[in-house]
């Protein structure tokens, strides 16, 4: 076990400041990456709203390759999850390796669409499959991690779930009332898939961070 | 809800962990229960209550009473 357990290092620096800065960077990264391959000649530059939904998918993505990464790798998982220490991953490495692939899938699946032909590389055919596959299959992983998840996940599972409803049906039904009624455009079909992934990970740290998990350990 | 988990474990001398092992559960539910930002199910209360030997409300603390009929 590889633990940075060192009293050298205070524990704000361990817990809040390098996951803070991994996080940071590894987002920073991306998301320049991704906004330099959009405005490529291998892209040719998107609408707005398959831009937001790359970055989106992207966010996604990462996150779910960093838990499922964290998981298999509990050593190293320690230093950038908010975990007490690699025991804590191996006890949960079903739940989270699984949640993280289906994170991770979900992710691929919003970016597939968001590179979708017309305006982006990616053939409509494949972006379809892709697409929904991703969704099936991330969606299929999940119920086994629910299944194998603890008590105080599940809750937070349905909390969130429920939380991630009532947003989406605030955020989205608004603004089709809005459109309904002709003071905006109504939203593009990746506008809707940008906003429940958002809405559905907003709620997650919501409902997390009332729990009392965003805590450093 | 305000409990006395925190005290009936440190009174066995086991870690979040050792006791979250002995229930079946995560440590992160023994220490959201114990920072009371969880309130664990009526099952987990229950073998709670059996692995410490206490009632259930001697480990968590509720002060509502009922009203008189009179």
């Amino acid at each position: 076990m590889i633990e940075d357990k060192s009293p050298s290092t205070p524990r704000w620096v361990r817990k809040l400041l390098i996951p803070a800065l991994i996080g940071g960077v590894a987002g920073y990264a991306g998301a320049a990456a991704m906004m330099s391959f959009i405005d490529s000649s291998a892209v040719g530059g998107l609408d707005e709203s398959a831009t937001v939904a790359a970055l989106v998918g992207l966010v996604y993505a990462l996150i779910g390759l960093g838990v499922a990464f964290g998981a298999l790798s509990p050593a190293i998982g320690a230093r950038f999850l908010n975990v007490e220490d690699a025991d804590e991953l191996r006890e949960q490495k079903k739940v989270l390796t699984l949640s993280g692939a289906a994170m991770a899938l979900w992710g691929v699946s919003l970016l597939a669409l968001a590179l979708a032909a017309p305006d982006g590389p990616v053939p409509q055919g494949l972006a379809l499959a892709v697409g929904a596959g991703g969704l099936a299959i991330g969606s299929w992983l999940s119920l086994p991690a629910y299944r194998a998840s603890h008590e105080l996940m599940r809750a937070i599972s349905l909390e969130a779930g429920a939380l991630g409803y009532g947003l989406v049906l605030m955020v989205v039904g608004i603004w089709a009332m809005l459109a309904h009624l002709g003071y905006t455009a109504a939203p593009a079909p990746l506008d809707l898939l940008s906003l429940f992934y958002v809405l559905v990970l907003v709620a997650s740290f919501i409902v997390v961070g009332r729990r009392g998990m965003l805590a450093p350990r | 809800m305000e409990n006395h988990l925190k005290h009936h474990r440190e009174a066995k001398g086991w870690s979040q962990g050792e006791l979250a092992r002995r229930l079946g559960v995560s440590r992160q539910t023994i220490n959201a229960v114990e920072t009371d930002k969880y309130d664990p199910s009526l099952p987990l209360a229950l073998r709670m209550s059996r692995l410490f030997g206490v009632a259930v409300p001697e480990l968590f603390i509720d002060d509502w009473e009922p009203e008189d009929d009179d």
